[in-house]
């Protein structure tokens, strides 16, 4: 209690109260004009942490929600690719059937060759089309033209990356035919001489490792079967550095230089979406085509079926050929002779991975010195789209009118089976979408949600922060009066 | 029987003593504002015999005494409040600086930057061979970067900034103890000599409240008149009467100021400090500014580590494997992209394999929910050497931590005990400290202090060597969440400085009432006293008046 009251208590309490009444002024012209509760951490450092955890999450969800965008962008421009393909596909088949058929001649085959070449062409834009700077159909290898219109053998080949302090050469070497398209790296773990380098080898192009070598491993400058394929590297004296790298390109015969790598992309947390469909399963695969190499007389009308166990080929049944045996067989290339005697008489080249009970039917007929024989086949893959079409291309060219034929009818089994492949992967992309599609709306509602919540702890209430604010106009209003009434009031003016 | 000349002089007591009372009023009333004012009161004392019928029979008056009013008790414990409330002002005062730095709610801070950061490897994923988003990338890390180097700075400052108040505060305290030791000197003169010394006093008062404001005392005052004053923690004398110990502000091996007293520049007395503006400076620039940066530094460290880590297992545009997308560093400050990224974007391992997809930008963007790093552990000691072993333990290695691959390697000379360094492990500072065969200590960073202390034992000869790498094991808390707790916390102490320094001002100001209440001058009492000293002295003329009359009849009656 104050029973005193002198000048400096009464101007004192006057001041405090009225800077105290101007400090809540301000804090709620503050909230007002920001439209804010929480405008600094000390105002609410609790609000603040879950404002701040709100809005971690909100802009993750927009990442999200961004990479939901460009991987959907991405998978419709693969499913009008890959349904302009099957156009494609289609009307090859059709005219397949046609020039197949009794009607057709040189003459109409002649036009059907300069659609379809057209139609290859076409093809193969569709295929390497791109997204961005990402070609489509590339697997993981966004920036390799994944497709060519010709043929290329199965290779393999050591490259050094730019950035090696080994500039000394390295070659590859072996045995090895690769069915697929891979990269495998090699990596120095210690540097070194090569006496006292050490390495490690990834099978996956470099994602993951396996132990590292000894020391001494290096000797005579040869790493032999890597990737535990008859594969060596060979490297010429010089001394390593750590992180020095290697890769090597294994590339199966065929058309494509893509591989059958996944591109993710975060759709939400801890889920990540493989958005691409590769080449390698829709577009590449198996096939099989056939021609005679020898002049001789072994061979007669026959159809023969070739089956495969779990290594080799075998003569399942034939007909008209007897003596007929596989005189060698690798995994690209199978050579038969028909009569078992002289010089072998048919090759047959194989594209992609074969397995088990895969089988190949050919016929052969009597008199045929050389060029194609139709091949039918059923393997258990993918099957090859270029390599049909251009199977079915050489047998337009094809003069004779009977083999002309059976070339062209063999393509057509192909031509209906890749249809139903390619299809199988445009519903594989749509189902792509539509998982988007659900994230997508997911993330929408919890984006609202988090808007809500964050509203809630961080929004002013406009109605109650106005009501507030004039209460404490009125209570500002007042203590100015006060102290001007009590600043007046003074004993002088009765004495 | 009564006197006509004692009435007179009583008249004339009467007259000067409510004069005297008057010119007191009047001081009074001119000091009404002046801080640290005590009202004085004048004592009026009858003098002489009150029995009228004596010859010198009459009271008369004077003033014994002008009182100064004041209550000891009350100040002392307002000059501690003051050194309470000054300590909380001075903290209140450079957190909310802080806090304006690190205010992450306005946005534009590190939360967004990172955002932006981690969004950029996102878009980078999804089309990693396009040059414009591995610029937009490139952009945003450096943003990132600024940010992390630009906050780390300003709170550097901060911190610079409250230790160059620290001396200044020191400065001015030496300067107060100054006029302290002359206010005591001449209080002491004037009162032994019978003078008053109220307005001196007064100007004690305010004097000690002013260096209760800078540092917390303690003081008694002696029966002379003088002041001791002195540190309350040790008892230490600032001021004794007429003499002083001055403060200094002595730099520490931080670059710091140490509080000492100038007769012992060694002893530093900071902790023995606990209010005033210095414990507030000493508290934030000591403990809170450094433990802020050491959340940023982990924070930054922890994104550095994390992104490195990552980038260094992919593959860039050119098929290289990735190198340090961030410069290897503990510190905010010095966060950096490195400089081959900064020169060509296709060095961005976006990549997790030699093929170009946007796998390992896929895994980047996770870093947050990742937990931190926390930690700091040693992995194996292997000692080549047939007969002896070692074990390491780690001191104080802390943010001196770089994300590498290699191990450390020491190898031992041909005299026994001199170790060198053989592999550095990537640590570019690295040095040996002190070394025999039993103990051989290692500085990581450069800064001399041992981070590393190898315990070996056996028997160590000519090229023997240790080696050994360091690991970082992980916390709990995801980085996300450690630098949203951590602003948190730093709005937490804000507050907290603030209701402080809010209650401590409610609890002066209630003090300050209770001193002017009783010591502070109220005008409307003085208007009273003045009249009523007015009226007195009126009547005393009007009593030397009829004096004079009775004088006149007394003459009169002799004509």
């Amino acid at each position: 209690m104050i029973n005193r009251v002198t000048e400096t208590i009464k101007f004192n309490m006057i001041t405090n109260n009225m800077f105290n009444i101007q400090a809540q002024y301000g804090e709620l012209m503050e909230k007002l004009s920001t439209q804010k509760m929480i405008n600094r951490p000390s105002d609410d450092p609790v609000g603040t942490n879950d404002i701040l955890n709100f809005r971690t999450a909100r802009t993750s969800i927009e990442q999200y929600q961004s990479n939901i965008t460009d991987a959907n962008i991405w998978l419709q421009l693969t499913t009008t690719n890959i349904s302009g393909l099957r156009n494609i596909v289609d009307e090859a088949k059709s005219m397949a059937i046609s020039e197949s058929g009794a009607s057709a001649s040189p003459e109409t085959r002649q036009t059907s060759l300069s659609t379809l070449t057209a139609l290859i062409d076409e093809a193969l834009s569709l295929l390497n089309a791109k997204s961005g700077d990402n070609y489509l159909f590339g697997g993981s290898a966004t920036d390799v033209h994944p497709f060519t219109s010709t043929n290329t053998t199965a290779s393999i080949s050591v490259s050094a990356a730019q950035a090696n302090t080994y500039t000394n050469t390295v070659t590859s070497g072996g045995t090895y035919i690769p069915m697929e398209n891979k990269s495998y790296v090699v990596k120095i773990v210690d540097g070194g001489t090569l006496a006292l380098a050490t390495y490690k080898i990834s099978t996956d192009g470099g994602k993951t490792w396996g132990t590292t070598s000894n020391p001494g491993d290096f000797t005579g400058g040869i790493i032999s079967n890597v990737g535990g394929e008859d594969i060596d590297l060979t490297f010429s004296a010089g001394t390593f550095t750590d992180n020095d790298t290697f890769t090597v390109n294994a590339k199966a015969a065929g058309y494509y230089y893509g591989d059958g790598g996944d591109l993710n992309a975060v759709i939400g947390k801890n889920n990540n979406l493989a958005y691409n469909i590769s080449g390698a399963e829709a577009f590449t695969g198996q096939f099989a085509s056939g021609s005679v190499i020898n002049s001789g007389t072994g061979i007669t009308n026959g159809s023969i079926v070739l089956t495969r166990d779990a290594t080799d080929w075998h003569i399942t049944s034939q007909t008209g050929h007897p003596a007929m045996v596989i005189t060698s067989q690798t995994a690209d290339t199978l050579t038969i002779n028909a009569d078992g005697i002289g010089a072998d008489d048919i090759k047959i080249n194989l594209t992609g991975a074969w397995s088990q009970n895969n089988t190949i039917n050919f016929s052969t007929t009597a008199g045929v010195s050389s060029g194609e024989i139709p091949v039918t086949f059923k393997g258990s893959n993918s099957i090859d789209l270029i390599s049909t079409l251009n199977a079915l291309k050489s047998a337009l060219q094809e003069s004779d009118q009977t083999r002309a034929e059976g070339l062209i009818s063999a393509q057509v089994d192909n031509l209906t089976n890749l249809e139903t492949q390619m299809l199988q992967y445009q519903t594989q992309a749509g189902a792509k979408m539509n998982s988007l599609e659900l994230a997508s709306s997911n993330h929408d509602s919890l984006k609202l949600q988090i808007t809500n919540m964050l509203a809630d702890i961080e929004n002013a209430d406009l109605t109650k922060l106005i009501t507030e604010f004039q209460m404490k106009q009125i209570a500002m209003q007042a203590s100015y009066s006060m102290a001007s009434k009590i600043g007046k009031l003074t004993i002088m003016d009765y004495i | 029987m009564s006197d006509i000349g004692r009435v007179l002089l009583t008249a004339k007591e009467a007259l000067l003593s409510n004069l005297t009372a008057i010119n007191v009023t009047g001081s009074n009333i001119a000091n009404v504002n002046t801080p640290g004012y005590s009202r004085l009161r004048p004592m009026f004392e009858s003098v002489g015999t009150k029995d009228a019928t004596s010859a010198q029979g009459q009271a008369g008056v004077r003033i014994a005494d002008v009182e100064r009013i004041y209550d000891r008790f009350l100040e002392t414990q307002i000059v501690e409040q003051q050194s309470s409330l000054a300590n909380y002002s001075a903290q209140e005062d450079i957190l909310g600086r802080v806090e304006s730095v690190l205010n992450e709610n306005a946005g534009g801070g590190i939360n967004d930057a990172l955002s932006a950061f981690l969004n950029a490897w996102g878009n980078l994923s999804i089309d990693p061979s396009s040059k414009s988003r591995r610029d937009m990338l490139l952009s945003t890390a450096q943003n990132l970067s600024y940010t992390f180097n630009q906050k780390a700075k300003e709170i550097t400052d901060i911190q610079l900034a409250a230790n160059e108040s620290v001396a200044d505060s020191v400065t001015t305290l030496n300067g107060y103890l100054t006029q302290m030791v002359k206010l005591n000197k001449n209080i002491v003169d004037a009162e032994s000599a019978g003078n008053s010394a109220s307005t001196l006093r007064d100007q004690r008062g305010e004097l000690l409240n002013e260096i209760g404001k800078i540092i917390d005392v303690s003081y008694v005052e002696k029966s002379d008149g003088s002041l001791y004053i002195y540190l309350p923690s040790n008892g230490k004398a600032l001021v004794e009467g007429i003499n002083k110990w001055d403060l200094q502000a002595e730099r520490n091996s931080n670059g710091m100021y140490d509080i000492v007293f100038q007769t012992d520049p060694l002893q530093p007395i900071n902790d023995q400090i606990n209010g005033g503006k210095l414990a507030g400076l000493l508290e934030v620039r000591d403990h809170a500014i450094p433990s802020y940066l050491d959340q940023l530094n982990q924070t930054a460290s922890s994104i550095i580590n994390k992104v490195n880590k990552i980038h260094i297992n992919g593959y860039d545009q050119n098929g290289n494997p990735g190198g340090l997308f961030f410069e290897s560093t503990a510190y905010a400050k010095d966060m950096k992209v490195s400089s081959a990224i900064i020169a060509d974007t296709r060095r961005i391992a976006a990549s997790a394999t030699v093929n170009a997809d946007g796998n390992n930008a896929t895994a980047i963007t996770a870093i947050t929910s990742d937990q931190m790093y926390a930690s700091i552990g040693v992995l194996d000691v292997t000692a080549v050497s047939p007969t002896a072993s070692g074990t390491a333990t780690l001191n104080n290695v802390g943010q001196a931590y770089k994300n590498t691959t290699t191990d450390i390697v020491i190898t031992r000379g041909l005299t026994p005990g001199s170790w060198t360094v053989t592999n550095n492990g990537g640590y570019d500072s690295l040095g040996i400290l002190t070394s025999n065969d039993t103990t051989v200590t290692l500085d990581l960073n450069g800064d001399l202090t041992a981070d590393i202390t190898l315990a070996l034992s056996g028997t160590w000869a000519d090229t023997d060597n240790i080696s050994f790498g360091l690991t970082q094991s992980e916390s709990t808390a995801s980085i996300d969440g450690y630098f949203n707790a951590f602003i948190a916390n730093m709005g937490q102490d804000v507050d907290n400085a603030t209701r402080a320094m809010t209650s401590e001002t409610a609890v002066l100001n209630q003090q300050t009432n209770q001193r002017d209440q009783l010591s502070g001058v109220s005008l409307d009492e003085e208007m009273m006293n003045l009249i009523k000293y007015q009226m007195a002295y009126g009547a005393a003329g009007r009593m030397t008046k009829t004096v004079n009359e009775l004088m006149d009849i007394l003459i009169n009656l002799g004509q």
